[in-house]
């Protein structure tokens, strides 16, 4: 290539419109770039809980647990790939299961999902239909939370497959109810939990 | 075609900037081409990782994809989200028009590589362009030429609003090459920095898009051939140092340095299951060529080959890209737009440059503006044809789940085909979204359902009770 070097015009090949607009497109593009990068830093900080508000959509069930009763669910995770999602958990089902059943991820060692409710509630009485799909027996513990305090394991069960798990609590004024499994040996194994109920007096 | 003053151009170039910025945004009212990867691949991600919730497509499963892009794009949502903006239309809109916005830049782009090639055109044909010289702005007539080809290119127009990785890599290396272009023309520090710049630039565009990897050879090649082996150096080492970058990336989500890199290279081009996401026909690039080209190809390919002593790494750039991705089965238009900008510089900064100094000038400016008026029109044509994919509908699908989604009363929402929903990014809402199946109606969880008017899954919806409270265009909210 033997080209002749070409004047370098580079006040002209800048591209941008006048001089005199040259910091003002600068001091926006800062702008800019400062607002992403304060973005980016709540992005990568970002722990989030999984959490689901439900708003109250019928009567008052005497499953305490129910989404419709206007519970506020949360879980450590769940199965993204398959939607297996928390709430089919407290969605009143107790004979469905193929995908409808909250499926906990396979790295989360130990998985928990809990509801509470605005006003404190007395816990007697939970529940568990554990789905047939499910891989081991999981074993469990449960813990109940007053209104300004940690949560308080107050009873434990085994999650076998196919099996309707019953523990009798006494949670008195409880505003959240936790199940929390313990880790299981590798391969990890998810919990898969057809129906989470919670009866009170 | 007589001389321009620096203040004439600068105000030249910034009509092309304005007309580039409002014609992307005046696209974006016509909500061209929607591609469900744009959710599923690139916004879906941040939006599970600010959230916890969303759907996780097979790639993320298998590690396919890099968190860079996904992670930019964490940034704004964020910070939107913390400035209460959460309905699904309202994000979507914001993500489309930022990458109108930032396409913009291509023209900018296309100016300072076309410039430089036109004066060398011109210096071929005979022109005084040294410093100094009466020419005082060499190329600036083939620069702008350049300029409003990229600016008004149909399917650059097109594809602009895109939240792929196809635009940005798209960018970075058209700039890349600009900047190895200048850096013939400068000495010492100026050089070096111009090189240092390509090799950033051209580095990120290939590693964010790795099938456009291989155009980051033809800037290198000739800085080998002009003997700067010393800059082919700093290329190379830009090329590791970002590729590093990125393997740190996949080393903090992933767990492995270039896990995603090396999946891809697996998937597509070890195991070739590519193949599975559908096989086109051997010519399909050329028709997709001839479909935005017709007529004007032959006028457009005439002019780049005359100025190819100058322009080659940019014709060699397109059509490599065209060849090799013809080889792969499966096919798509967006795989290639990176070749339209590195074309229509090549092609329009000669034309420019031979206009110029043409022999006789007024038929010269009548045969380029015939030349530009059927290349414009043939775009446009082209772009009318482009195959639909459903994407209207794809339109009212994802918004309609943005409606849903700011529902209070919503506990669980079905879409009939989830694909096309947006995700949890459109839903912005924690409950869940599920694709229809006739077996979930038996759960009250879902009180929602998004399905097209008339369908099987809309009769079965109103089978169960569900009635219509909504509508955007065929696709229809049901609530019960």
């Amino acid at each position: 290539m033997d080209e002749p070097r070409v004047a370098d015009s580079s006040s002209v090949t800048s591209g941008y419109p006048s001089r005199s607009r040259i910091p003002v497109v600068r001091l926006v593009v800062l702008i800019v770039i400062v607002a992403w990068l304060v973005g980016e830093i709540r992005f990568v900080q970002a722990e989030p809980t999984l959490e689901t508000l439900f708003p109250a959509t019928g009567p008052a069930s005497s499953n305490l647990a129910l989404f419709s009763n206007g519970v506020r669910l949360r879980a450590s995770s769940y199965n993204m790939f398959d939607q297996r999602y928390p709430a089919y958990a407290i969605d009143g089902n107790t004979h469905l299961g193929g995908t409808m059943q909250w499926e906990s991820a396979t790295d989360d060692a130990t998985p928990w999902i809990d509801v509470s409710w605005t006003r404190p509630q007395q816990v007697r009485q939970l529940t568990l239909v554990v789905d047939s799909a499910q891989q081991s027996t999981r074993l469990f513990s449960v813990a109940c939370q007053a209104t300004g305090s940690d949560f308080v394991v107050k009873g434990h069960g085994e999650a076998t497959r196919s099996k309707i798990v019953t523990i009798d609590v006494t949670c008195d004024s409880t505003t959240a109810v936790r199940l929390s499994f313990d880790p299981t040996p590798m391969p990890m194994k998810t919990v898969r939990i057809t129906e989470f109920q919670v009866w009170g007096t | 075609m007589g001389h321009v003053t620096r203040k004439s151009l600068r105000w030249h170039l910034s009509l092309v900037f304005v007309v580039a910025l409002v014609s992307r945004i005046a696209f974006f009212f016509f909500e061209p081409w929607l591609h469900p990867d744009e959710f599923f691949q690139y916004l879906e991600p941040p939006q599970w990782h600010l959230t916890g919730f969303g759907w996780k497509a097979w790639e993320w499963r298998d590690g396919i994809r890099s968190w860079v892009m996904p992670a930019y794009h964490g940034g704004w949502l964020a910070l939107l989200r913390a400035l209460g903006v959460r309905d699904g239309r309202t994000l979507l809109a914001f993500f489309q028009l930022h990458w109108a916005v930032v396409s913009v830049l291509l023209p900018c782009g296309a100016f300072r590589a076309g410039r430089v090639l036109a004066a060398r055109v011109e210096a071929m044909e005979g022109a005084d362009v040294s410093a100094g010289s009466s020419s005082e702005i060499p190329g600036w007539f083939g620069g702008l030429l350049a300029a409003w080809a990229v600016a008004l290119f149909p399917p650059l127009l097109y594809f602009a609003p895109r939240m792929l990785t196809e635009v940005p890599s798209m960018i970075a290396i058209v700039w890349g090459y600009t900047f190895a272009l200048e850096s013939h023309d400068k000495a010492g520090k100026h050089a070096n920095k111009a090189i240092v710049v390509a090799g950033l630039l051209l580095s990120f565009g290939a590693w964010l898009r790795l099938p456009n990897a291989p155009l980051i050879a033809f800037p290198l090649l000739e800085l080998l051939i002009r003997k700067r082996v010393r800059h082919a150096l700093f290329i190379v080492g830009s090329f590791v140092l970002v590729g590093l970058a990125f393997g740190m990336v996949d080393l903090l989500t992933w767990g492995r340095m270039f896990h995603s890199v090396l999946a891809f290279i697996n998937y597509n081009f070890i195991q070739g299951r590519a193949a599975e996401h559908g096989v086109e026909p051997p010519f399909f690039y050329a028709e997709v060529i001839l479909r935005h080209s017709g007529w004007a190809l032959p006028f457009a390919l005439a002019m780049a080959l005359r100025g190819i002593k100058v322009n080659w790494t940019f014709l060699a750039g397109a059509l490599s890209i065209v060849l090799y991705l013809t080889t792969q089965p499966h096919k798509e238009e967006r795989f290639i737009i990176a070749i339209w900008p590195l074309f229509l510089i090549a092609s329009a900064s000669t034309a420019g440059a031979l206009v110029f100094h043409a022999r006789h000038p007024l038929r010269a400016r009548a045969l380029l503006t015939l030349g530009c008026v059927i290349a414009l029109g043939q775009g446009i044509f082209g772009v009318s044809r482009l195959p639909r994919y459903g994407h209207a509908e794809r339109y009212r699908y994802s918004f309609a789940t943005a409606w849903t989604g700011q529902r209070p009363d919503a506990t669980g929402v079905l879409v009939e085909d989830h694909y096309q929903s947006g995700g949890h990014f459109c839903l912005g809402s924690t409950v869940p979204l599920v694709g229809f199946r006739g077996e979930l109606l038996l759960s009250r969880l879902f009180n929602y359902a998004v399905v097209r008017k008339g369908s099987t899954a809309y009769e079965q919806v109103e089978q169960r009770g569900f009635r219509s409270v909504s509508e955007f265009g065929a696709v229809v909210v049901m609530k019960r």
